[in-house]
């Protein structure tokens, strides 16, 4: 009896779950989370903490707020950040000042783990959205932040 | 004679090697084992570890307090959050200092939060590796949940790095309270269709049901912990016997089971679900006010000594011992995982069963790679 | 368990042990390497200890000298205790096995001695566990040297 009891058991235990299969077939289009990228290019937000890569925001002067501090260079954990700096004479005080030459970002070895953001006292540098950083050549992943020719805001001390 | 004898007489049989994996897809991960079997059963299973080894002991005693936590992300990344949380305890303590209410209370919430996303991950697994394959769209759509509130939060879905030693990177977002809401009320639905998806199942019942059994005395003896243990009646929530965070202040059970097969480390999961969930609903209207860091000095050097602490993540006992000699640099840092520890049962529990079975009892076990190679 | 009982009970065992409990949360035990494997057993046998739950193994290089540390827990009294052992010889160290007391034990210490070199005797099964057989030297010892591959801040 119990062979019998068992295949009447197995097949109501199969219809159960079959229930619930089912249950999303007839409502297929209710709660479905599935995303068509990227045919949604133009719709697809990311969230505004999203860790991308590290970007530094110029204003319309090309000016930037880094003072190269090098303490993003300092906290990151895999030699991400390389900053070469030098110094420049302040016309007003006549005095010598740090200044970024180049602040260069190897988005190859970053892992995204905020630490230079953080650590930055000017927030200087922030994180951009912008998750497509596939390329041909790795050489393009290392990427220098600051633009040709800007400077740093004035007013801004570390 | 028996039938058994008889086929044992007449037809002569040979025990021999077959490796599984690393990159076999039962076995979760790039894990090699190598198996002695006669025949359909197996004689022996001889782990071969290292291929995804990183040396994460090795790269924090150069790395600072801070940095080391980021580093931590990438051992058990399914409870990467508890893995950061471990290292801003062990570090706290030798600091002394004592992180604000909120701080632990919201620690406390993602954690549980991330069991609940690992434990998600490992049914759907659990679902494929038997042969199911449904359960794992299912365990996905609320994981995506999950992940959206992690990310709006801390930035990142798996690999959060959102504990610094001290506090929190930063506050939670706004929505981080409606979102945890929607999803527990969207959650409570589910569990009980993944019992009726998967648990009940006749061919999942006989997959599981007496497979794999871990007496207690192995369990303690082999140091397993978490869901493996538990399932095994041994009481080793580290959440109840050497609390931290906010665990002290939310009521839970510490869910056990006696019979030791592959079945009761299943049950104790989904019960772990229903835990999860409701820590995660008695904290999140009482997340008080206040600070989310302690201002801690640029460089952190602990004092001199040793510490260690532990903390449940999804898989079991994580401990971080610290051997500090007064530097920015641990002198020397141990990560026990759990993994580690649990993937040594293996050999165990899976002698004498099939290879089929193997299959059932690894995703029961819940391997991580990461988390064993370190 | 209070850390002055368990030390109590503990002394009576042997005149070469050295207890500490400074810069450590725990009660911390430094056997000499003759003796830990008795030790350990009777730390697990004694029924007033009943030390069931290694769960934490850890290779040590204290510069001179090579360690391995125990941490030890009963399930049944949560109380803890720390087990040290230390050798000077560092060309071929040579600690007794705890496998058979704690089984744990045996993955750990083949971890131990892929990374420090610690030759556990009677071990069941030691070999390479996670570096491959022909790997020289011992990574996670502090004299270890590899320009290639280690960056050094």
């Amino acid at each position: 009896m119990s062979y019998f009891s068992d295949i009447y058991n197995g097949i109501k235990t199969l219809l159960t779950g079959m229930r619930v299969t089912g249950g999303y077939f007839i409502n297929a289009r209710k709660g479905t989370l599935t995303q068509q990228y990227p045919d949604n290019r133009e719709t697809l937000k990311m969230f505004e903490r999203f860790r991308g890569e590290v970007v530094m925001p110029h204003d319309e002067n090309n000016e930037h707020q880094c003072t190269g501090c090098q303490k993003c260079e300092i906290a990151c954990p895999n030699g991400t950040i390389e900053i070469i700096w030098d110094r420049a004479i302040v016309e007003e005080t006549g005095k010598k000042k740090k200044k970024i030459d180049q602040h260069i970002y190897h988005l190859s070895m970053c892992t995204m783990c905020g630490l230079c953001i953080e650590a930055c006292p000017t927030d200087a540098i922030v994180w951009a959205q912008n998750f497509e950083n596939s390329v041909y050549d790795r050489t393009q992943l290392t990427k220098v932040l600051n633009q040709p020719g800007s400077k740093v805001k004035d007013g801004i001390e570390d | 004679m028996s039938k058994d004898q008889l086929i044992k007489s007449n037809f002569k049989t040979e025990e021999y090697f077959i490796n599984m994996g690393p990159q076999h897809p039962a076995t979760h991960g790039v894990l090699r084992l190598i198996l002695t079997i006669d025949g359909e059963i197996i004689r022996n299973v001889e782990p071969d570890l290292g291929y995804i080894h990183r040396s994460i002991e090795k790269m924090c005693e150069r790395d600072s307090y801070q940095q080391i936590v980021h580093l931590t992300d990438r051992m058990d990344y399914l409870s990467s959050h508890i893995n950061n949380e471990a290292v801003c305890l062990v570090v706290e303590k030798g600091l002394e200092i004592e992180v604000p209410e909120r701080v632990k209370v919201i620690r406390t919430i993602i954690a549980e939060l991330t069991r609940i996303a690992s434990h998600c991950l490992w049914w759907g697994v659990m679902g494929m590796d038997v042969g199911a394959l449904t359960t794992y769209f299912y365990a996905f759509r609320d994981r995506e949940m999950i992940n959206d509130i992690f990310e709006e939060t801390c930035g990142a879905r798996l690999t959060m790095n959102y504990n610094i030693p001290g506090g929190l990177m930063f506050d939670i977002h706004p929505n981080f309270v409606k979102r945890v809401k929607d999803f527990i009320t969207h959650f409570k639905t589910k569990i009980p269709e993944y019992d009726r998806l998967l648990t009940g199942n006749v061919i999942f019942q006989k997959r599981t049901k007496g497979i794999g059994v871990l007496t207690k005395e192995d369990a303690i003896s082999f140091g397993a912990s978490g869901p493996v243990a538990r399932g095994s009646g041994v009481s080793c929530d580290i959440r109840k016997i050497h609390s931290y965070s906010a665990y002290d202040k939310v009521n839970f059970n510490e869910v056990l089971f006696s019979e030791g097969d592959s079945l009761s480390r299943y049950k104790v999961r989904i019960q772990e679900l229903w835990e999860s969930l409701s820590i995660v609903e008695q904290l999140i209207d009482n997340i008080p006010e206040g600070d989310i860091k302690i201002q801690t000095k640029a460089v952190i050097k602990l004092p001199k000594g040793e510490y260690y602490q532990r903390v449940e993540t999804a898989r079991g006992e994580l401990g971080v011992y610290v051997n500090s000699t007064g530097t920015k640099n641990p002198y020397r840092l141990k990560f026990r995982s759990p993994g580690f520890s649990n993937l040594s049962v293996l050999n165990k529990i899976a002698k004498g069963s099939k290879i089929g079975d193997l299959v059932a009892i690894m995703a029961t076990i819940d391997i991580v790679v990461p988390d064993i190679d370190r | 368990m209070t850390n002055q009982e368990i030390q109590h009970i503990i002394t009576s065992w042997s005149d070469k042990l050295e207890f500490s409990e400074e810069e450590s949360e725990f009660l911390n035990v430094t056997v000499p390497k003759e003796e830990l494997y008795t030790i350990c057993k009777q730390l697990k046998a004694d029924t007033n200890l009943k030390f069931d739950y290694l769960f934490c193994l850890t290779g040590i290089d204290w510069g001179e000298e090579l360690g391995v540390i125990y941490h030890l827990e009963s399930t049944t009294f949560r109380h803890n205790i720390v087990v040290k052992v230390k050798t000077a010889d560092r060309e071929n160290p040579m600690v007794d096995t705890v496998s058979d007391i704690w089984y744990t034990a045996e993955f750990h210490e083949m971890e131990v001695f892929d990374f420090f070199g610690i030759k556990f005797n009677n071990h069941p099964n030691l070999k390479r566990l996670f570096l491959p057989e022909d790997w020289e030297g011992y990574p996670l010892r502090k004299d270890y040297v590899d320009e290639i591959n280690m960056v050094i801040k």
